[in-house]
């Protein structure tokens, strides 16, 4: 085999291959031993076991991204009573939850209630939701009459015309 | 597992495989698979398969235990396909899971 100017190209022996690998499988967590006098088709599983970890790794995130945006949505929601336009004077945010959500299923029922804490934090959550869309819609409304106003002066000005 | 073979010779049992370590240890003393010259890459290769399992085996009995074998063609064959095996092991085979047909073919 040439290089195509004539001169002998030098063919990568299998030695160069294995230090080549030899990091790489190290940092997949393989042993000097198990890499080098260890049985030579372990590599394959290791390789198959990185992916493996990788693509649970990759779930792993997706889920923390997934449960923070989640935080997130609740905190704006907590807050929002005091964000809009027509909120009345000593309007307060609904507290932020006060521990993290349960990700495991709770031994026994009597835990399983909630507290008359976060009951109250609940009705708070759910009168800031209510009152939220109830601005929403009166606002709606609000635009609504007032484009049914304008259309009907511009008509009688146009009759007088 | 990788691929091994048992020889039994004089009611000693001896196991022929190669890993990373020894094939390193063959290139670097000069060995190549060349069918060019078989007489010498075969007592090579075979004296290699040994030292995985049997480090401090003779090359007398080695050479011994190979004239005691039949069929060395297929014996052969099989010890260049178990020396290529852990360059193959570290080879991605993208073909897993995958029905379609070789990109290669034998002639």
């Amino acid at each position: 085999m040439t290089d195509g100017e004539g001169t002998p190209k030098k063919r990568k022996s299998m030695a160069e291959y294995f230090d080549e690998a030899f990091p790489h499988y190290l940092a997949m967590g393989m042993t000097y031993e198990l890499f080098w006098d260890g049985d030579s088709s372990l590599t394959k599983h290791y390789r198959n076991a990185f992916k493996i970890k990788q693509d649970l790794e990759q779930e792993k995130q997706n889920q923390f991204a997934w449960l923070q945006g989640l935080y997130i949505y609740e905190a704006l929601c907590d807050v929002s009573p005091v964000l809009h336009a027509f909120a009345k004077n000593g309007t307060k945010p609904v507290p932020y939850t006060e521990k993290p959500y349960e990700l495991k299923p709770r031994a026994n029922n009597k835990d399983a209630a909630p507290s008359e804490n976060e009951k109250e934090n609940l009705i708070k959550r759910n009168v800031a939701m209510m009152q939220m869309m109830a601005a929403q819609f009166n606002k709606k409304m609000e635009q609504r009459q007032n484009e049914k106003r304008d259309a009907k002066s511009t008509e009688k000005g146009g009759d007088k015309q | 597992m990788a691929k091994q073979i048992v020889i039994t010779y004089k009611g000693n049992e001896y196991t022929l495989e190669f890993n990373r370590k020894v094939v390193k240890r063959m290139e670097e003393g000069g060995f190549v698979v060349d069918t060019d010259k078989p007489a010498t890459m075969i007592t090579e290769l075979f004296r290699g398969a040994f030292q995985m399992h049997h480090k401090r085996i003779s090359p007398d009995l080695v050479e011994e235990i190979w004239d005691a074998q039949r069929h060395k063609d297929k014996l052969l064959t099989e010890l260049i396909a178990m020396y290529s095996e852990p360059i193959a092991a570290l080879m991605d085979d993208n073909s897993e899971g995958d029905d379609g047909d070789p990109t290669w073919k034998v002639l």
